[in-house]
């Protein structure tokens, strides 16, 4: 398995707009190289990789010390490398030109950003991601629904609309009789008899309006698109004529896994073939759960787990470690610019709308609330749960 | 005119057979408190700016109907509209691979200016989302501008927005008070004045101060929102939740998208190896500030909390606490809600271990530490004192407090 590890050299809050270089592996980062040894094993390898100017790199060092085998740092003159735009672009990329099954990344780098590098990559790459990774390992092929995958769009389609049509019937029968019988209606029922009992047949939001937003894509259109249930009487959902729209839709949702990208920001390339499967652990919330779903993946990682320690041989291999960094130069395989023009536009993050409203900015010199004493502190614990309630 | 979509979070939802045929489901949905906090935020946002307010509801079948069904909460909870899609890959908990054609699936429909997401689901989907829409992304918290802990600047030459803003924020019961000319308001008179009255007498700040926990600045949403880019935004946490009274808000039905095509299983696990601070909801950290005694008193104090307990760097390295418990560099990194700092300073390498959304209380001696600029609350006192008392209060019974208040 070719596993991927994304390491930014770690900053830290900038002094003066000038961010802070920091010394040694964000935990996060760190995580995912452990992670990233485990999966490779013995057969796999296991790719340290970086965009951006050469500065530091002794952040190779650490990814050689913890078990990467090649270290790869993109390279390319006219890229603007705050701008998480231009590096995902860069990143994706390169991936796809060193090849990958996972890729696996911090689930922040260093406080720096939102977390948003992993995810971002992933959508360019066109393959799913999980943030909050605590473990990963291979999963039998058994442990994945398949047969619920392979449904064929015009098959869904047309049970969706039979199952509109057989709550319209539902609806009607019951508007009859003015009760429900014995099961308890749904909402939607509720919805339609409250729009019959007021004379209000309205479909909320036209059916038209929105033709022209449609991107044609993976949320495409197998059934009208806002068929409210209180659409107007017998008509009104019986036109869910899904069978032509639904081949027409299958025609551009069958032969990709994941929802369709408008065009420019579309992936370098559609993962179409599962690879083997993945368990991966991740925290959501206050639960821990384990998804099994096939590779290729983005993985980003959360470092709240003891990985195995630098031992001692390795963390002085570091000190002293001159890592050989492969450069891979991007701009000449590039010759029609697309990895780089500027129709590739990520969102800005936070951090960098900074920029943008300065006007408006304060600076926080201090934001904690001093209490005066104990009992105060204690109050403030109990508002944030941490205590319980006073007994 | 603008439309604010806030993404609702189901806790896990029961389904159960509708009907004869055993294939039509409904399903009973609770929001999790989280997305009730989000929808809070959305309305007061909405309010202000005039903004129609979708609740984005991602469902496996449809909601049942009863006394306080979905619907119903979400109205009272400030919804103007729900935006209810099912498939049944939406059961929850919504990841990226389930969630994701939904949630563009309403972006797609009623083009946002603003979504708000709870977490977790905003940590697997905001990013992406924000890809999509080309929007400005960030996991932060809104606050009222009024209330922010220090004045927020005068916003310059924004007046303009903020006047529009407000007369749309007082505009008459029923004159479209939603702006969205497209979605008159229904005939239902019964309800409707009720709705459009009270949320546009809702006290809604001038306006939203984000903060920015990395460079310890705030700016304004309105600013934000006066430019042509959305906004995605993943709140942290659950927070203040009110409710407007009895409501319905209109539903719209967005097509379900196709059926994912990740093929994908999730199940919970109960991995206690995995290690107790990957799950811990508050985590107690030691620094120099602490001998090796109050280190044990700390552990004592972790224990009656439930709270694991880590160290800074430099209390590693003076050996109080073992190597393996370091929070920072090389060393582990911290997600809970709440972080409890005993007597550390707060190196960078040690706050970049933190997560964003972790609110930190500071203890510290030393008034001009730096963790005092990044925690939440702060007491400047011996750190060990306050451990003492804080484990009179949440252990009074053990026998060892006393021996250690004796120190």
């Amino acid at each position: 398995m070719r596993v991927v590890v994304l390491i930014q050299a770690p900053r830290g809050a900038p002094a003066d707009d000038e961010p802070r270089k920091l010394d040694g592996l964000p935990p996060c980062e760190r995580a995912a190289l452990a992670l990233a040894s485990k999966l490779a094993g013995d057969e796999g390898s296991v790719t340290a990789l970086t965009a951006g100017p050469r500065e530091d790199e002794r952040v190779f060092a650490h990814a050689r010390a913890l078990g990467a085998s090649r270290c790869v740092r993109v390279t390319e003159t006219a890229v603007d490398w705050d701008n998480l735009d231009s590096v995902s672009a860069l990143l994706a990329q390169a991936l796809e030109e060193i090849g990958f099954d996972v890729v696996l990344a911090g689930d922040r780098s260093a406080n720096w950003s939102s977390g948003m590098t992993g995810p971002v990559v992933a959508h360019r790459l066109g393959v799913p991601h999980l943030r909050c990774v605590i473990d990963v390992e291979h999963a039998p092929a058994a442990d994945l629904p398949l047969e619920t995958v392979q449904t064929d769009d015009e098959n869904a389609a047309l049970e969706h609309g039979r199952a509109f049509e057989a709550r319209q019937d539902t609806i009607d029968s019951s508007d009859d009789d003015g009760g429900f019988g014995d099961e308890e209606p749904t909402v939607a029922d509720n919805i339609a008899l409250r729009a019959s009992r007021s004379g209000e047949h309205r479909a909320v939001g036209g059916h038209d309006d929105d033709d022209d937003e449609d991107d044609g894509g993976g949320d495409g259109d197998a059934l009208s698109p806002t068929d409210t249930v209180a659409d107007d009487g017998a008509g009104g959902l019986a036109h869910v004529d899904t069978g032509e729209q639904a081949l027409a839709s299958g025609k551009t949702v069958a032969s990709m896994n994941m929802p369709t990208l408008p065009p420019d920001t579309a992936s370098l390339r559609q993962h179409t073939t599962a690879g083997p499967p993945l368990a991966v652990s991740v925290q959501h919330g206050a639960r821990l759960l384990r998804v099994t779903l096939p590779s290729p993946l983005v993985l980003t990682a959360l470092g709240c787990r003891p990985y195995e320690a630098l031992t001692t041989e390795a963390a002085a291999a570091v000190a002293q470690a001159e890592p050989s960094v492969e450069l891979l130069d991007l701009s000449d395989a590039d010759a029609d610019g697309s990895a780089t023009s500027t129709t590739l536009r990520a969102p800005k993050t936070l951090a960098s709308a900074i920029a943008d409203v300065r006007p408006s900015l304060s600076r926080i010199e201090r934001r904690a609330e001093i209490v005066a004493d104990v009992p105060a502190l204690i109050g403030k614990l109990r508002a944030l749960g941490v205590l319980g309630p006073a007994s | 005119m603008a439309n604010i979509l806030v993404f609702i979070e189901l806790e896990q939802a029961d389904t159960a057979p509708d009907g004869g045929d055993g294939e039509e489901r409904i399903v009973r949905a609770r929001a999790s408190e989280a997305s009730l906090h989000a929808l809070w935020v959305g309305r007061r946002v909405a309010s202000q700016l005039g903004a129609t307010l979708y609740a984005m509801l991602p469902c496996v079948a449809p909601p049942c109907y009863g006394e306080d069904d979905i619907i119903a909460v979400l109205s009272r909870h400030g919804a103007d509209k729900v935006v209810l899609t099912t498939s049944p890959s939406l059961a929850p908990p919504a990841l990226y691979a389930t969630h994701a054609e939904a949630t563009f699936a309403a972006c797609d429909r009623f083009p946002p200016q603003l979504v708000l997401f709870p977490q977790p689901a905003g940590r697997e989907l905001g990013p992406r989302v924000a890809f999509k829409l080309r929007a400005r992304y960030g996991e932060t918290e809104l606050c009222d501008a009024s209330q922010a802990s220090a004045p927020p600047p005068p916003a310059p030459a924004a007046d303009a927005g903020d006047d529009d803003a407000e007369t749309s924020l007082h505009r008459a019961p029923g004159a479209g008070a939603s702006g969205n000319g497209a979605d008159a308001p229904p005939s239902d008179t019964t309800t409707q004045p009720l709705r459009r009255s009270t949320t546009a007498t809702i006290d809604a700040p001038r306006d939203f101060v984000i903060e920015h926990d990395v460079f310890r600045r705030r700016f304004l949403l309105s600013e934000l929102l006066a430019r042509p880019q959305p906004l995605v935004l993943t709140l942290h946490g659950s927070g203040e939740v009110q409710t407007l009274g009895a409501d319905e808000a209109e539903v719209v039905v967005v097509q379900a998208p196709s059926e994912s095509a990740v093929p994908l299983s999730v199940s919970e696990v109960e991995a206690p190896e995995l290690g107790s601070l990957v799950l811990a909801k508050t985590v107690l950290g030691g620094g120099t500030g602490l001998d090796a005694d109050a280190f044990a008193r700390l552990e004592q104090l972790g224990a009656a909390l439930g709270a694991p307990v880590v160290a800074s760097e430099e209390a590693c390295a003076a050996g109080h606490a073992p190597r393996e418990r370091c929070v920072g560099f090389g060393g582990l990194c911290v997600d809970a809600d709440v972080y409890l700092a005993f007597g550390i300073a707060g190196s960078e390498e040690h706050l970049a271990a933190l997560a964003p959304h972790t609110r930190i209380v500071a203890v510290n001696s030393d008034e001009d530490a730096p963790i005092f600029e990044v925690a939440h609350v702060g007491i400047v006192s011996d750190p060990r004192a306050v451990i003492d008392e804080l484990l009179a209060t949440a252990a009074p019974d053990a026998p060892s407090s006393a021996a250690a208040e004796g120190d």
